[in-house]
């Protein structure tokens, strides 16, 4: 109806206002509809005489034929809308063309003209009354079958059968990549014309393949991770594993995908329970939790394996992913079996030059007793010749008195009571200093043995004599060392791990006393006791040091703390004490300290380690039962 | 919109551009007591009207508010009742013919208006009727000392409603003596083609007309760019 009005007051010859414009939309219609003349809260409300706006009401942006009236066209004629027509085509990066319905080609912008030129076409061959269905129809070489295929299409927009034809193809030769995207798409209005644009998408074609590219190196360092990694979607279900964690569960991926974490680990190990659908959903992001458990082969063997599993957003902060790290912990708990053990040989290195010393001790005076009992060997040889002198010229008959005499004389030349005194002790003290050489060997041998892959039954107090001997070189100056030993009781446990513990307590122990005993002169003490308590030993090592301040006694047991100064401690010891005795045999380590020293109890179960993961041994790893 | 108001809303003079028809009803004591009250109480506000190729302004439409002592601005819809009642509505209507004028003679000496811009009044039923009309029109012109050419009368077809021929003889007068006239808000009333006629000689759509426009235009034809 506006419309009818509009042209009837046009034709009348009537100025048309536009009241009440709000908006440039508005604004636009009715502009076109023919109102001249406008008014109305886009340009301006009524406003008091001294804010009405000068001359021209700034709008927020010039309609189209302002600018086109602005430049000196006037937009009614034919000719300004060709021109403005083709200076717009020609303004666009992409080739474009209008086709006629039988396909001729009735108008091109300058990139069309430019590409035709420059992939070797002249001007004239896909030029304006060229039919461009003969164009792609006779088209050869590598882009033929595209061309053929667009042609098609063509035909099916040319003919209305469709309103939208849309085609990539390849136009790369040797030295680039071209990639073109056609579109044909049919003109309503435009009496069956038909606009062809041809978009170069190299850029966006390069920028996928590079994205694929990234894509497939990522998805290598995936997949070549020595670590199994897992990703699970909200609901709990694998959405994808790399080739490690396939090894290590023993499936290949095809299996994996949609299945849940349940069907390949066991959860009765270490840890929290593995994160399930609703953990991913209240779990906090990024809140790492590991656990240690059991990884079901379907073969019958079972590896036991660290998992971490971090919850992790995608980036609009939307849905939850779980990742889970895999690693297949034989390995790392035979790494820490051997690390156990070099710093074991460690402790033994450093205390080798005191068990030297210890061993020199007895050598010396072995030595000495075998110089003393050698000196008097040649006398008691030359009175055994005497003797034997004797025995014969009595036989010859020679005079009794004579003989005597020889005798007497023979024998005041040795000090017989010495001689009766001396070489007793000194054998002795020979064969004790043996014992005690053989001993502190002994002591080393335990020391450094490995441990074996099962507990076994030990004497404990045995096994906390020969730590004693092995460090009573660095005891022995700052304390005087009492021990007690009343356990009594065989315990089965790695012996060499809970040496090293006692060895560790007895080193802790003279370091305190030392520092406590420091520049006095005087020694300390350091007690040591073993005793059995029902189906428990226990081993206490007391010291008269200055106690452990009551800020340090929380971090003892933590590694890498050490109060000791920078190359006396790694701060291992302890820490060391805490796995070896609570975490692998299921004991308990107890300190009393104060003022006037500390004594440090460890307790022990007399029977088999209760510890969950034991050393490195596939025996101690139950094999998946019918049940699983 | 115009339909629904009161007496007053329908009489062209202060048609607002926004808002009159949900003001409630005026309360009666509200009156104008003297000349000098219009004088000091009423003033005249101005929205342009432009050319919608270039945005120029072709117009000032004057709009009557009225300072009330108590209640503040008011809408034409409190004042032109107020006047009615007290006698003052061809007082009222010389005063803003003469304000406009002068308004306009001013912003073109100045320079803020271009010289062919026109000063636009609405006039009410009742100022098509009073016979002071044309005199009021002609002291305001000469008192501004301003071509008729650049004054333009609007009237809704509300306000040619209650008698048609006196008040078309009135705008012919007017349309002789060179002013412009033109129909407003049309389009809601009659729309009676019978007003498109000299002197009528513009129209004003009425602003329900704008708001239905607010979707996506239709696309510009492009038929013609490339017909061979």
């Amino acid at each position: 109806m506006v419309r009818g009005l509009l042209s009837l007051t046009r034709v009348l010859g009537l100025t048309v206002v536009a009241d009440g414009i709000e908006s440039d939309m508005q604004l636009e219609a009715l502009r076109q509809l023919g109102c001249s003349q406008a008014q109305g809260g886009f340009f301006c409300g009524p406003v008091p005489p001294e804010a009405f706006p000068g001359v021209v009401v700034a709008p927020p942006r010039p309609s189209p034929s302002a600018l086109l009236a602005a430049a000196g066209l006037e937009i009614e004629s034919t000719d300004v809308r060709q021109h403005l027509g083709q200076a717009v085509l020609d303004a666009l990066r992409a080739s474009v063309a209008v086709l006629a319905f039988d396909g001729t080609i009735m108008a091109t912008n300058l990139a069309w003209k430019r590409f035709s030129l420059e992939h070797g076409g002249k001007a004239s061959s896909c030029g304006v009354g060229v039919n461009y269905l003969d164009v792609c129809r006779n088209a050869r070489g590598a882009g033929a079958e595209d061309a053929a295929a667009t042609a098609m299409g063509l035909r099916a927009v040319l003919s209305g059968d469709r309103d939208i034809f849309r085609v990539e193809y390849d136009c790369s030769d040797d030295t680039e990549v071209r990639q073109f995207i056609a579109t044909a798409t049919r003109v309503a209005a435009g009496g069956g014309a038909v606009v062809v644009v041809h978009n170069d998408i190299t850029a966006r074609h390069l920028a996928e393949v590079a994205l694929a590219e990234s894509e497939e190196r990522f998805r290598s360092i995936f997949d070549q991770a020595p670590l199994g990694i897992l990703r699970l979607d909200a609901q709990g279900r694998i959405v994808d594993a790399n080739r490690a964690l396939c090894e290590i569960v023993g499936r290949p991926l095809e299996q994996l995908e949609g299945s849940r974490r349940a069907d390949l680990f066991d959860d009765a190990v270490v840890g929290p329970s593995p994160a399930g659908a609703e953990d991913i959903a209240t779990q906090p992001v990024d809140a790492p939790r590991s656990s240690q458990r059991q990884a079901r082969r379907p073969d019958g063997t079972a590896r036991v394996v660290q998992v971490n599993d971090v919850v992790v957003h995608d980036k609009e902060g939307g849905s939850r992913t779980l990742v889970a790290t895999v690693e297949d912990v034989i390995d790392s708990l035979r790494l820490a079996e051997d690390l156990r053990r070099a710093q074991q040989m460690e402790a033994l290195g450093q205390l080798a030059g005191g068990i030297a010393h210890e061993i020199n001790t007895p050598t010396q005076y072995i030595s000495d007793n075998l110089s003393f009992l050698s000196d008097i060997w040649g006398p008691v040889v030359k009175l055994l010749g005497v003797s034997k002198d004797a025995v014969a010229r009595l036989r010859e008959g020679d005079a009794p008195g004579d003989v005597a005499a020889a005798l007497e004389q023979g024998c005041a030349e040795v000090d017989l009571d010495f001689v009766e005194a001396e070489v007793p002790t000194a054998l002795s003290q020979s064969k004790e200093g043996i014992e005690r050489v053989a001993t502190i060997v002994r002591a080393m041998k335990a020391f450094g043995r490995p441990d074996p892959s099962d507990p076994e039954p030990t004497d404990i107090d045995r096994l906390v004599a020969n730590a004693v001997t092995v460090a009573r070189n660095e005891l022995k100056y700052v304390a005087e060392v009492t021990t007690d030993f009343g356990a009594d009781r065989r315990v089965m446990c790695f012996p060499g791990a809970i040496s090293q513990v006692v060895l560790n307590l007895l080193v802790n122990a003279a370091y305190a006393v030392g520092e406590a005993q420091a520049g006095t002169g005087q020694r300390g003490h350091i007690g040591v006791k073993t005793w059995a308590e029902a189906d428990r030993v226990v081993i206490a090592v007391s010291d008269t040091g200055p106690g452990i301040p009551a800020h340090v006694l929380p971090r003892i047991f933590q590694p890498f703390f050490t109060t000791k100064p920078f190359g006396r401690g790694t701060g291992q010891g302890l820490a060391m004490a805490w796995a070896t005795v609570v975490d692998r045999h299921g004991g308990q380590i107890d300190v009393a300290t104060s003022g006037a020293g500390t004594t440090i109890t460890i307790t022990l179960p007399v029977g088999a380690p209760a510890g969950p993961i034991g050393p490195p041994s596939p025996k101690l790893l139950p094999g998946p039962g019918p049940d699983h | 919109m115009a339909g629904s108001a009161p007496q007053g809303e329908g009489s062209a003079i202060g048609r607002a551009p926004a808002g009159g028809c949900s003001e409630p009803p005026p309360p009666r004591h509200d009156h104008l007591d003297s000349h000098n009250d219009l004088s000091d109480q009423v003033r005249l506000v101005y929205q342009p009207v432009v050319n919608t190729e270039d945005h120029r302004i072709v117009a000032a439409e004057a709009f009557v508010r009225w300072s009330h002592p108590r209640l503040g601005d008011t809408e034409p819809e409190v004042l032109l009742p107020a006047a009615v009642r007290s006698g003052l509505t061809g007082a009222l209507t010389a005063q803003v013919l003469k304000t406009a004028c002068a308004q306009l003679v001013d912003w073109k000496t100045t320079g803020k208006l271009a010289a062919d811009a026109l000063v636009a009044v609405n006039l009410s039923a009742d100022d098509l009727v009073d016979p002071n009309l044309v005199t009021s029109v002609r002291d305001a012109l000469d008192g501004a000392g301003l071509d008729p050419r650049y004054l333009a009368v609007e009237v809704t077809e509300m306000g040619l409603a209650p008698s048609p021929a006196t008040a078309l003889a009135r705008l012919q007068v007017l349309r002789r003596l060179g002013a412009r006239i033109a129909i407003d808000g049309f389009g809601t009333g009659y729309s009676s083609l019978a007003y498109l006629k000299p002197p009528i000689e513009a129209v004003k759509l009425d602003k329900s007309w704008s708001s239905g426009w607010d979707a996506t235009p239709k696309p510009l034809r492009w038929s013609g760019a490339y017909s061979p």
